[in-house]
């Protein structure tokens, strides 16, 4: 199945995401922390990110979610370090952390694409909260 | 001309001015981002000076490369990825050189430039980098055109940079942190626009 990678400025926030979003997550597939850095600092960092993908993949691909600036930017230079073929499978949806992780629990299924799954998140972003 | 050796005490220096000037890029940071710019870059360069130790002898290309991932791997902040990827894509902007002329150096700068602009999406006058590298670059091609020397070159471009820091004092962040602000970015230089006129500075106090 297509795997899921939280990719947010603090360890324990991506933790927290996982932990919360995971109560609507109806199959097995694998949901990897590729939050923080290696220090006691904010922020992300692409080594990270890369485990986190290369868990997260067991061969279906994998959708990346990012909370701010550096942690785009990270995730995407973890891309690039992946092997071309791989490359092609990892997609960083474009949607808020939270509520994109919330779609994404409860679309992915086995059979969805990755494309699929990716449109169906990023829906997410104009869900209105008041209407 | 900048052989290896002197690259290093060039990044030496870079290092240096970075961690000197913390509080300074965390102060312009601390009003319209989130205040670590200074931390994040001290922390990355003083990591790149330790590695500079292992570095004696090596080619441009592999210091440059060490550099590149070094800011990535320890900055944390934004600045790591463009910062790591303006110095990866100037290590291919010298590879197999034995030393870096003025040409090559303009090079570099255009391979920062365009590398930055990849990871970061950015474009002149959006309060960022950009906005004092772009002028940096525009006047050390225009001193070269004219036949002037690498060193006198870069004393223009430095000009520029300065410049350029202080034109995104009047211009709004859109990129970046500081874009969730808006109009209330007006009035202050942009940190990483900043770090690199302290950057070129330093380049320029080694030549």
């Amino acid at each position: 199945m297509i795997g899921l990678i939280i990719v947010s400025h603090n360890r324990n926030l991506g933790e927290e995401i996982i932990k919360l979003t995971s109560e609507m997550k109806s199959y097995p597939f694998k949901v990897v922390n590729g939050s923080g850095t290696s220090g006691d600092y904010y922020g992300t960092e692409p080594n990270i990110i890369l485990e986190a993908i290369k868990e997260a993949d067991e061969g279906d691909g994998a959708v990346i979610l990012c909370d701010l600036g550096s942690a785009v930017m990270n995730a995407q230079m973890s891309l690039e370090f992946l092997e071309p073929e791989q490359q092609d499978k990892i997609v960083i949806a474009d949607a808020p952390i939270v509520e994109g992780a919330l779609v994404a629990m409860s679309a992915n299924c086995p059979g969805i694409s990755i494309g699929e799954l990716v449109e169906e998140i990023e829906e997410s972003r104009s869900f209105s909260k008041l209407e | 001309m900048i052989d290896n050796k002197k690259l290093l005490d060039i990044l030496n220096n870079i290092g240096d001015r970075i961690v000197e000037n913390k509080m300074v890029l965390n102060d312009l940071d601390t009003a319209i981002g989130d205040g670590d710019h200074g931390i994040n870059m001290s922390r990355g360069f003083t990591n790149v000076k330790d590695k500079l130790k292992d570095l004696e002898g090596k080619d441009c290309t592999t210091i440059l490369n060490t550099v590149a991932m070094t800011l990535i791997s320890t900055v944390g902040g934004a600045s790591g990825p463009l910062y790591g990827t303006a110095f990866m894509k100037s290590a291919a902007a010298v590879k197999g050189m034995e030393s870096i002329d003025s040409k090559a150096f303009l090079s570099i700068l255009k391979a920062s430039i365009d590398g930055i602009q990849m990871r970061g999406k950015a474009v002149k006058g959006e309060k960022t980098i950009l906005d004092s590298l772009i002028p940096a670059y525009e006047a050390y091609e225009k001193s070269l055109s004219v036949e002037e020397s690498g060193t006198k070159a870069l004393e223009q471009a430095v000009i520029a940079a300065k410049e350029g820091v202080e034109y995104t004092k009047t211009i709004k962040a859109t990129k970046g942190r500081a874009s969730y602000l808006g109009d209330r970015s007006i009035g202050h230089a942009d940190p990483g626009a900043t770090s690199t006129k302290l950057i070129l500075e330093a380049i320029l106090e080694v030549l």
